[in-house]
């Protein structure tokens, strides 16, 4: 078929921030996703609540020290997020460089916590449908940070490298903190259901 | 091709070069290498999709031989052709397959060779995503076909309930091997998802805005979401059973406060949309069939687009009509029957636009409409059987019998399977630059019509007199043979239509007329570019201006430049109004994603005999996504 | 053969074991020697029949099955003879613009269109209260 060149788009930039990126887009799928994922967690757990007369089952509720103490560094290391979120989308490399491992950091010491908390469950996952549930809820949010944790190291490695200085890193930077938002949003329904509702 | 392509040293614009040029340097940047690493780290979507489409269709073959088989023992009663065991394994190995590896991923990755094509994209969003999940789909249906090969094929049907499919009573590692097959298929269809929504969200041509989006890419936008919210669902579910039965959790175990139904819960909330995920693209595939040989647009663009997110919707809603005999509450049954058969509601809509469009248009009677008319035969009957065991009493009375079989054989294959076949018909001439014989054709569509008739129609009265399914024989005394010689009579002459395919494929590969870029005068992008497609799929992006721009845009069609052509770049645009809004770079081929499809095969391999298989390869997966996503080059930034 | 004893097949062999095979049994029912009466013995007796109803509930059941039978066939056999129709009074000439609409037919169309969404919706509705009525004795 004949063509006619009607425009010119060169002047476009080749990165950008936010909906402008596919990549933010992308992360939002698998947001979206995995977050129907822990949905269908959360129901399940629901639903063998509903079931049961009796919830927990032959169990204490679970101790609240650790999975609190993670909560609150959780929604704590919201702020940094924001902090490192602008410092890339400024495409300051100086502070991405410093506030990367900070993240990090903060992703890190939960899954120290995590540690304790299993212990802090007062059930085994074999015990019963409870003690499978809380295990399930628990593991799956487990593996959610380990992945995103795993992939803050790798990205803040790459910033301090000489492929850090480029606006489509500063928009991975982006798009992962905006990632870890979602990885703190998901815990909260799960600290409820595991905590307080065997506490009802 | 012949001209110089200018050199790669320094930026090179689209605009500064002359057609031949152009192509010649887009050639040079956007091909594949020739070596074993370029083949299995291919980014190029068109491959990527023809490998999905023909490993699903040899799925589709072997599914389809498990169901020969099935019926050549169904044929007459007291069959001694095979035993139980083999049959139980034969009907679960015919749904597993025909629903995992079969219908989902080839009626998705159609939908990944022609939506990018369809809306005037270079490329789809991630293709090492989607490459990864080619291999992920690839490993995990072999996975069960050998399994099957060594007697450990999977033995409790497609839906594998529990208690049956419990520690307790099936002890063997076959319903493991079910399981891990569907996170295998589940992670690849999920994968293409996102890239199939991002694709179509942020890789229109400009111009292109929502209410200029073809039927056919609607359908697959919408199916992909469908797939987002359905598919975590089964792959929760087979996770807790497969935990049920390695760690011991107690999920599906009555006696340790576990719940049976809930297994069908988790099934159902997906099982169902998944009749949909296999049903709305068929719907696509008949937009674009149905515009092009009536020669006219589709009459009521707004209303189908709209039946189709109302029945994207509504899938979510039915799942409970599953398992009306399992004695849930009665005000639930109620609703579910009340939205089952509002389901009927968008479908007739689409129905009568097509029929509109007929009328209003002028029909060319090509294959691909004798498909879609066949289509309508078919669906139609399995959409009233359908409003029939969506009625609880009805159900009750023919559930677990071959009246249901009939009825989704209708859905499915009249739904899907004619499309598909009157899509293969279609595009053939786009893929391989070549037509399939329309003689060939017209006989394939005969021999399919008549004989799918001739095998599932007898199934309902069958079912009516009471022939449960998953029997592996039956009593002379019931007076079943008859119908059931007949419907097997049926199955080899529809097995017949599908050889005549592949003859007609063959042949027409070879030796078919040449097609040129556009032999319907059909009205989308996919038509303005050569057949095949180059790599780079259009030389310069369109300016959308129109729904059908090949028809609006007779004497030259509108393209915009300010690409570069020294490295693969691509226009993004804004999700509503398709404003451009960057020049992306797009990836390079990378061998990563294999090497993580490859590990993570092996994870959930070795997860089925020993959790510990996780924390082995958990970090050889890590590796590979860290080599996956580490730049090589200053040239990917 | 190991323990289980899969419940499809348990459930068959209950089934399959009928006291009295019924008419069919009998040999004076071979739907597939007759293709046209094979409609006709549909109803073709017998301990699995769905279609012989032994007591009023399933009897219900029965007329409704009937019912949404009739009904369901009349519409399947209206929406392919609209098919046919379309394909029939098409124009047959190809015409150089495929965009060239006539105004008159696409709201002929609309009009015909919308109604026959609304009829629809009114018999599933329709259908929605039957199928509620006949289960209540099965409660």
């Amino acid at each position: 078929m004949r063509e006619r060149r009607v425009a010119d788009y060169s002047a476009l930039p080749d990165y950008g921030f936010g909906p402008k990126s596919p990549m933010w887009w992308g992360t939002l799928g698998f947001c979206a996703l995995e977050g129907m994922g822990f949905a269908i967690a959360c129901a399940t757990y629901l639903y063998l609540a509903f079931v049961n007369p009796e919830w927990p089952i032959n169990a204490r509720p679970p101790d609240l020290l650790a999975g609190t103490l993670v909560t609150i560094l959780l929604l704590a290391s919201v702020v940094p997020n924001h902090i490192l979120k602008a410092a890339a989308e400024r495409e300051s490399i100086r502070a991405v460089r410093i506030w990367m491992p900070v993240m990090s950091a903060f992703g890190a010491a939960p899954l120290v916590l995590r540690w304790f908390e299993f212990g802090m469950l007062n059930i085994r996952w074999d015990s019963n449908a409870y003690g499978s549930a809380v295990w399930v809820l628990l593991g799956l949010h487990t593996t959610h940070l380990i992945t995103d944790v795993g992939d803050t190291l790798v990205l803040a490695a790459l910033m301090w490298t000489r492929f850090g200085r480029s606006g489509k890193r500063f928009s991975d930077v982006s798009d992962n903190a905006f990632y870890w938002d979602f990885v703190v949003l998901t815990w909260l329904p799960l600290y409820v259901l595991i905590y307080w509702v065997p506490r009802l | 091709m012949t001209a110089e392509a200018p050199p790669l040293d320094r930026e090179i614009r689209d605009r500064d070069l002359d057609d031949a040029a152009l192509r010649a340097a887009l050639a040079r940047t956007w091909a594949t290498r020739s070596s074993l690493s370029g083949w299995i780290g291919e980014v190029d979507h068109k491959r990527i999709a023809l490998r999905f489409v023909l490993t699903a269709l040899f799925f589709l073959l072997l599914g389809g031989s498990a169901a020969l088989v099935m019926r050549l023992q169904l044929a007459r009663p007291e069959s001694g052709l095979i035993g139980p065991d083999l049959y139980n394994q034969l009907f679960s190995m015919h749904g597993t397959t025909m629903m995992f590896l079969f219908a989902v991923p080839v009626m998705e990755t159609i939908g990944l060779y022609f939506v990018p094509l369809m809306v005037g994209a270079r490329q789809v969003a991630f293709p090492r995503l989607v490459n990864f999940a080619y291999w992920m789909f690839l490993f995990g249906g072999l996975m069960l076909w050998i399994a099957f090969l060594l007697n450990t094929g999977a033995d409790t049907g497609w839906f594998s309930y529990v208690p049956l499919s419990s520690l307790q009573y099936s002890p063997t590692k076959r319903v493991d091997f079910w399981a891990q097959m569907v996170t295998f298929t589940e992670v690849s269809s999920l994968a293409v998802a996102v890239s199939l929504i991002v694709t179509v969200l942020k890789h229109r041509a400009p111009g292109m805005t929502l209410d200029r989006i073809p039927l056919f890419v609607w359908a697959e936008f919408v199916n992909a979401f469908v797939i987002m919210f359905a598919m975590p669902s089964v792959m929760i579910a087979s996770t807790l059973l497969i935990l049920d039965r390695l760690v011991e959790t107690r999920f599906f175990e009555t006696s340790a406060g576990g719940d049976a139904l809930l297994w069908q819960h988790l099934f159902w909330f997906f099982g169902h949309p998944e009749v949909y995920i296999i049903f709305i693209p068929g719907t696509g595939m008949v937009s674009a069939i149905i515009a092009t040989f009536a020669t006219r647009p589709v009459f009521g663009y707004v209303p189908l687009v709209l039946a189709l997110i109302a029945t994207g919707f509504l899938s979510f809603g039915l799942w409970v009509h599953h398992m009306f005999a399992t004695g849930l509450p009665k005000l639930g049954e109620s609703f579910f029957t009340a939205s089952s058969m509002l389901i009927a509601v968008p479908s007739g809509i689409q129905i009568f636009c097509w029929i509109a469009t007929l009328w209003g248009g002028r029909p060319r009677f090509h294959t691909p409409l004798l498909f879609v008319l066949g289509f309508v035969f078919i669906f139609v009957a399995g959409g009233m059987t359908g409003v029939m065991v969506a009625s609880v009493p009805i159900d009750l009375q023919v559930h677990d019998t071959f009246f249901v079989v009939a009825h989704f054989h209708y859905v499915l294959i009249g739904g899907a399977v004619f499309p598909l076949l009157g899509a293969i018909y279609y595009w053939f001439p786009k893929v391989t630059g070549r037509l399939m014989s329309e003689r060939l054709g017209a006989w394939n569509f005969g021999l399919a019509f008549a004989g799918f008739n001739l095998a599932f129609f007898p199934m309902h009265i069958l079912g009516l007199q009471g022939m449960p399914r998953r029997v592996y024989t039956y009593p002379a005394e019931l007076g079943w043979g008859g119908l059931n010689l007949l419907a097997t009579t049926g199955a080899l002459m529809f097995a017949a239509s599908f050889a005549l395919l592949v003859v007609n494929a063959v042949t027409s590969y070879r030796s078919g007329r040449a097609a040129g870029s556009n032999p319907w005068g059909a009205g989308t992008l996919e038509w303005a570019t050569a057949s095949p497609p180059p790599p780079y799929n259009f030389a310069l992006t369109p300016l959308v201006t129109s729904r059908e721009p090949l028809w609006s845009e007779r004497t030259a069609l509108p393209v915009v430049t300010g690409l570069r052509v020294d490295r693969r770049e691509t226009f993004v645009t804004s999700p509503a109004e398709a404003r451009p809004e960057l020049r992306d770079m797009a990836v390079e081929p990378s061998i990563w994603p294999f090497v993580a499809a490859l590990f993570s095969g092996l994870t959930l391999f070795g997860s089925i005999y020993t959790p510990w298989a996780v924390v082995a390869g958990s970090p050889f997966i890590a590796a590979a996504l860290v080599g996956w996503f580490w730049p090589k080059s200053a040239k990917e930034e | 053969m190991h323990a289980r004893v899969p419940r499809i097949r348990f459930a068959a062999r209950a089934k399959l074991r009928p006291p009295d095979p019924g008419p069919c049994g009998r040999g004076n029912c071979r739907p597939a020697t007759a293709p046209l009466a094979v409609l006709a013995l549909a109803g073709c007796s017998g301990p699995q029949s769905a279609l012989d109803p032994q007591g009023p509930a399933a009897e219900r059941i029965a007329d409704l099955f009937w019912l949404f039978t009739a009904t369901l066939t009349t519409i399947w056999l209206l929406v392919l003879l609209g098919l046919a129709v379309a394909i029939m009074r098409a124009r047959r000439a190809p015409l150089a613009d495929p965009l060239a609409l006539d105004p008159a037919f696409e709201a002929r169309a609309r009009r015909v269109v919308g109604i026959l969404v609304v009829l629809t919706a009114a018999i599933v509705a329709a259908f929605t209260i039957l199928s509620y009525g006949a289960s209540r004795p099965l409660a």
